[in-house]
C-alpha cells in the first residue's frame, strides 16, 4: 500500500470493513514511518509502540468478529502531551509537569471506547503557553513544508504528525488559537469546538475558562468523525455542557446553496497580500457553490486579544505559581516571563477582561444572528522562520484572528485554502453559532470538496 | 483601574517576591515592556467598556447555564 500513510480515518474504516486492510498492518506501517521520519520532524515525544500494536490486534479481532466498538475501531490517534492516558507519561511539553497518570482523560476514555488505537504523545509549546511550537526542553519540532519555519503552536506535534503522514488523527487543545494556528501553518484541518462541547478532565490546564480540546485531521470529514467521538458531557469538568450532541458531520454533503455566509475584509483584519488573495478566491469558490456571501464587520479585535491574553496569563499563573516559585529555572524564558506577567496584573484589570469577554461574545452572536457562519483567514500571514524572535509581532498577529473564538467560545475550524509563493499553507477559518459545529463542518466540507488544497503533500517525504 | 503606575524592574521583583516568586533581574527587565504595554491596553479596554457591561456570566460557561 504505497499511500497508506495518507489514508484518513473514514477511508481506513471503510477498508477495514472490506477486509482490504488491517489495523495491525496500518499501525506497523505508521510506527515504521515514525521511526524513519520523526527524528527529523520532532512531532512525537512518546511512542507507545507495544501497546498500540496490542490494541491494533484487539481491533482486528473486533472487526473480524463483526463487532467494532465504534467508528474509530483500529484508527490510530496521537494525543497532545497534556492529555492524560493511563499508560503514557504526561509532561505538557515541560520540565515541571511529570506524571504517569492512573486514569485516562475524559477525551481519551471516549477515544478508547470508540476503538481508537493511541499511537503516542505529540509535542507542544511548553505548557501550551505559546504559539510557535518552539520548545527549549525538547528536540526541535519542524514544519514539514519548510523545516526552517515554525510549525505553529501550541499543538505543534499534532499538526506536524498529520501533515507528515505519521498519523491520521490527532487531538489538540486551543486557548488562544492553539489548534487552528498549527493546523493552518502546517496545512491540515483543526476544529476548536464550542466551549463546553468536549470535556477537559485529565487535561493539564492553561486557562480553565478558555481551554478547548478538539480534533485535528487531514480532512474535514475526519475532523468531524473525531469530533463526534470525543464530544459529550464530562462529569469531571465543571464547565462541560450537559446536552445532547448532534454528529458534527451530519450535514456533510449538503453543500452551501442557501446558506448566508458572513465574510470579513481580509485586508482590514491585517492579512498580507497573499493570504488576502487566497481568502478572496475561497469566497469566490463558495459563491460559485451557491452560498450567499455578505460583508460583516468584525467586533474590535485588539480588546479581544488583550482580554484573552490577560485571562490566560492570570489563570495560568494561578495554576503554576507554586512551581514557578520553587523551580523558576525549569521554565523556558518566554513561559516564565508570561507567567510572571499573569502575577502582576491588577484584579480590576482582570475583571475588565472578563467584562470585555461578555461584550465580545454578545457582539459575535449578533453577527451570527444574520448569517449562518463567518469566514475569515485563520492567520494573517504564513509560517515565519524559526529564528524570528516572537514578541508583539508576529506573535500577536497570529493570535489576532483566532482568539475571538476562544473568548466567545464559538466553534471555529481551519482548513487549507491555498499556498503562498514559498509553498507554505494558508488557512481559511469558518466560525459558527454555539454548538452548531455541523454547519461549520458543512461549509468547510463543501469548500474542501471543490478544491484540491488538502491533497497537497509536503516535500521530501520518502 | 483608573490609574496604573508604570511598572519598573524593582517594583516587579518586589511584587513577585510577595507572591513567593523570585526571578532574575534580567527576567524582570525582559518582561517589563510587555507588561507596560498590556497594562496600557487594559486601561484602554476598561475605558471603552459600556458602564453596564457585567463580567461574562458563569466565568467560562457561555451558552449552557
Amino acid at each position: 500500500m504505497s499511500d497508506l500513510e495518507h489514508l484518513g480515518a473514514a477511508e481506513l474504516a471503510r477498508r477495514y470493513r472490506e477486509r482490504a486492510l488491517s489495523p495491525v498492518e496500518v499501525v506497523r506501517a505508521l510506527l515504521e514511518r515514525i521511526g524513519r521520519l520523526d527524528p527529523g520532524l520532532g512531532a512525537f515525544v512518546h511512542v507507545a509502540a507495544e501497546r498500540a500494536l496490542d490494541d491494533a490486534r484487539h481491533s482486528e479481532a473486533a472487526i473480524a468478529a463483526g463487532r467494532p466498538r465504534g467508528p474509530l475501531e483500529g484508527v490510530p490517534v496521537a494525543l497532545k502531551d497534556l492529555l492524560d492516558a493511563a499508560d503514557m507519561p504526561t509532561a505538557a511539553g515541560s520540565r515541571v509537569i511529570g506524571r504517569l497518570p492512573e486514569r485516562d482523560a475524559g477525551v481519551v476514555a471516549k477515544l478508547r471506547a470508540a476503538g481508537a488505537v493511541l499511537l503516542g504523545k505529540v509535542g507542544m509549546h511548553e505548557l501550551a503557553f505559546g504559539i510557535t511550537g518552539v520548545n527549549p526542553h525538547f528536540p526541535p519540532c519542524r514544519n514539514p513544508w519548510d523545516r526552517e519555519r515554525v510549525p505553529g503552536g501550541s499543538s505543534s506535534g499534532s499538526a506536524v504528525a498529520l501533515a507528515a503522514g505519521l498519523v491520521p488523527l490527532a487531538i489538540g487543545t486551543d486557548t488562544g488559537g492553539s489548534i487552528r494556528i498549527p493546523a493552518s501553518a502546517c496545512g491540515v484541518v483543526g476544529l476548536k469546538p464550542t466551549f463546553g462541547a468536549v470535556g477537559r478532565s485529565g487535561v493539564v490546564p492553561l486557562s480553565w475558562s478558555l481551554d478547548h480540546v478538539g480534533p485535528m485531521a487531514r480532512s474535514v470529514e475526519d475532523a468531524a468523525i473525531l469530533m463526534t467521538a470525543i464530544a459529550g458531557h464530562d462529569r469531571d469538568d465543571a464547565w462541560s455542557a450537559e446536552r445532547a450532541h448532534e454528529p458534527a458531520g451530519r450535514s456533510i454533503g449538503a453543500g452551501v446553496r442557501g446558506l448566508r455566509l458572513g465574510r470579513l475584509d481580509a485586508a482590514a483584519v491585517g492579512a498580507d497580500d497573499q493570504v488576502a488573495a487566497a481568502f478572496e478566491e475561497s469566497l469566490r469558490v463558495l459563491a460559485r457553490l451557491g452560498a450567499e456571501t455578505v460583508a460583516v464587520a468584525a467586533p474590535a479585535l485588539e480588546p479581544i486579544y488583550t482580554a484573552n491574553f490577560t485571562l490566560t496569563a492570570c489563570e495560568a499563573a494561578s495554576f503554576h505559581r507554586r512551581r514557578l516559585a520553587e523551580r523558576p529555572a525549569d521554565f523556558g524564558d518566554d513561559v516564565r516571563r508570561n507567567l510572571a506577567v499573569g502575577l502582576l496584573l491588577p484584579a480590576a484589570g482582570v475583571i475588565a477582561a472578563r467584562r470585555a469577554q461578555g461584550v465580545a461574545t454578545a457582539a459575535w452572536l449578533r453577527v451570527l444572528d444574520d448569517v449562518d457562519a463567518i469566514l475569515m483567514p485563520t492567520l494573517p500571514r504564513t509560517a515565519f522562520r524559526r529564528d524570528v524572535r516572537v514578541s508583539r509581532e508576529p506573535g500577536e498577529a497570529w493570535n489576532r484572528l483566532v482568539t475571538p473564538f476562544n473568548l466567545s467560545g464559538l466553534p471555529a475550524l481551519t482548513l487549507p485554502c491555498g499556498f503562498d509563493r514559498d509553498g507554505l499553507p494558508i488557512g481559511l477559518q469558518v466560525a459558527g453559532r454555539p454548538f452548531d459545529e455541523a454547519t461549520v463542518v458543512r461549509v468547510a466540507a463543501a469548500y474542501e470538496a471543490a478544491t484540491e488544497w488538502g491533497a497537497r503533500r509536503p516535500p521530501s517525504q520518502a | 483601574m483608573t490609574r496604573i503606575p508604570e511598572p519598573d524592574v524593582d517594583a516587579i521583583l518586589a511584587r513577585l517576591a510577595e507572591q513567593g516568586v523570585r526571578l532574575e533581574r534580567a527576567d524582570a527587565e525582559a518582561l517589563l515592556p510587555a507588561l507596560a504595554s498590556l497594562l496600557r491596553r487594559l486601561a484602554r479596554l476598561e475605558a471603552e467598556l459600556p458602564d453596564d457591561a457585567p463580567p461574562q456570566p458563569g466565568g467560562g460557561a457561555r451558552f449552557h447555564r
